[in-house]
C-alpha cells in the first residue's frame, strides 16, 4: 500500500513545517515525511491539531470601507437632530440579542446501527425549529424535514427503501436561534448493519 | 497573538502575563525570532505567528508552572481513556476478539486477541502515512470530521467520511488477505 518509504525524521517538526502543511504549502514529497512523522509522534500531532484550531478561530481583523462622505453626513444629521435632547427613550420592543450559543449534537443513529427509526439530539437554548438532512455517502440529500422537536422519526420511505445495509450515511441538523440565523451540528456517519445469515 | 496566548493561558492574569513575555520574546535581538520567517511561499506568516506564539506561549507557562503533568489536563485524560488505536480499530472493524485481550481464564481467547491484535498493527503500518494520520485522528485522537478536514486539508466532511470509509475497506480487505474473518483468525 505504501508508495515510497518516508525518510525517518530525528526530532520534532520544525515552526515552519506546521505552519506550511496546514496551510498546504507542502511538496508531495515532504507533506508524505511530515504526515508520517505526525501519525507517530503524538506531541507534534497536538501541536498541528491545536494550531489548526487557533487559526480557525483567530478573530478576522475589521475592515470598514465606509466613504468618508456617508460619514460626514450621518454626523451632520446626528448634529442637527440631536435624538438624545428630547428626553424620551423609544421603549425597548426587542429582547436582547443572543450573540453566542451551543451548537446541536447528534446522538442517535451513530455508527452502525440495527434499523433506522429516529434521530434524536441535543437541544439548543431559544431554538424554535431544527431542520434535519440526512445524505449518502456523495453528499446528496435523500430527506429533509423541519421539526420544533429535538427527536423525529425517519419516514416509511427511508426506513424500508433507501437505506442499504453497510452504505454510510450522514446526517446532520441545524438549529434556528433567531430570524435567519441557524447553528449546526457536525455531520454524524451513521450504517445499517448487515444482518448476518 | 493575544488569541493564543489566551486559548493557553489559565485566566485572565496567566494569559496576560504568557502575551507580555511572548511579546518580549519577539522583541528580543531586534526581533530574531520574526526575522526567522522565511517568506518563501510555503506558508502564511499569520499560520506561522501562531505556531511561533504558541511555542513561546508554552515554554512560558512550563518556565511558570512547571512542565504540565499529562494527567491534568482533561484533553489527555480523554485521550488516556482512550485506547491504542489498534484496539479501537478492532471494534470499528467488527473484529471484535481483538480487542478482548483481558479474556481472563481463557489462555486461548487471549492467544488468539494477541494474534489478531499483531495482524491488525502489521496491516496498519503498511498503509500510506496520510491513511495512518487519517486513522489516528479519528479514533485515536477523537477528532470531529470537521476538525480532521481542517487538519488535513479536505475539502469537506464528506471527503473525510469517504476516505475512512475507504481506509477501513482496505484494512478490512488486507485483514482478509491475512485469513482474519471476523473475530475467527
Amino acid at each position: 500500500m505504501h508508495t515510497e518509504p518516508a525518510p525517518p525524521r530525528s526530532g520534532h517538526l520544525e515552526s515552519g513545517e506546521v505552519a506550511a502543511y496546514l496551510d498546504g504549502a507542502l511538496a508531495p514529497s515532504e507533506r508524505t515525511g511530515v504526515e508520517a512523522h505526525l501519525a507517530d509522534c503524538d506531541a507534534c500531532r497536538r501541536e498541528v491539531v491545536e494550531v489548526a484550531s487557533l487559526v480557525r478561530a483567530r478573530p478576522s481583523p475589521r475592515r470598514w470601507y465606509l466613504p468618508v462622505g456617508a460619514v460626514a453626513a450621518a454626523a451632520l444629521l446626528l448634529l442637527i437632530l440631536r435624538p438624545w435632547q428630547d428626553g424620551v427613550r423609544p421603549p425597548d420592543y426587542r429582547e436582547p440579542v443572543i450573540t453566542t450559543t451551543v451548537a446541536p449534537v447528534g446522538v442517535v443513529p451513530s455508527g452502525a446501527i440495527t434499523t433506522a427509526e429516529r434521530l434524536i439530539w441535543t437541544s439548543v437554548p431559544h431554538a424554535d425549529r431544527y431542520q434535519v438532512d440526512v445524505f449518502d455517502s456523495t453528499g446528496r440529500v435523500l430527506w429533509e424535514t423541519q421539526t420544533s422537536d429535538t427527536a423525529t422519526a425517519f419516514p416509511d420511505s427511508i426506513r424500508r427503501l433507501r437505506l442499504q445495509p453497510g452504505a454510510p450515511y450522514h446526517w446532520k441538523v441545524r438549529a434556528q436561534t433567531s430570524w435567519n440565523r441557524w447553528v449546526s451540528s457536525d455531520l454524524v456517519e451513521f450504517s445499517i448493519r448487515a444482518r448476518r445469515p | 497573538m493575544i488569541h493564543t496566548a489566551r486559548a493557553l493561558g489559565r485566566d485572565h492574569d496567566a494569559t496576560m502575563d504568557a502575551y507580555a513575555y511572548l511579546l518580549e520574546q519577539l522583541h528580543r535581538d531586534d526581533f530574531r525570532r520574526l526575522r526567522g520567517y522565511v517568506a518563501d511561499g510555503r506558508s502564511k506568516f499569520t499560520t506561522w505567528l501562531v505556531v511561533v506564539a504558541r511555542r513561546i506561549c508554552l515554554d512560558h507557562l512550563r518556565q511558570r508552572y512547571g512542565r504540565r503533568q499529562e494527567t491534568e489536563s482533561p484533553d489527555r485524560e480523554a485521550h488516556a481513556a482512550r485506547r491504542r488505536l489498534v484496539d479501537l480499530l478492532a471494534e470499528e472493524l467488527d473484529v471484535s476478539g481483538v480487542a478482548d485481550v483481558t479474556a481472563e481464564g481463557n489462555p486461548e481467547a487471549q492467544l488468539r486477541a494477541k494474534e489478531l491484535s499483531r495482524t491488525l498493527a502489521g496491516v496498519l503500518a503498511g498503509l500510506e502515512p496520510r491513511d495512518r494520520l487519517l486513522l489516528k485522528l479519528r479514533f485515536e485522537d477523537g477528532l470531529p470530521a470537521s476538525e480532521i478536514g481542517h487538519v488535513m486539508g479536505f475539502t469537506t466532511q464528506f471527503h473525510v467520511y469517504r476516505r475512512l470509509n475507504a481506509v477501513l475497506g482496505q484494512v478490512r480487505a488486507a485483514m482478509r488477505g491475512r485469513g482474519v474473518q471476523d473475530s475467527e483468525p
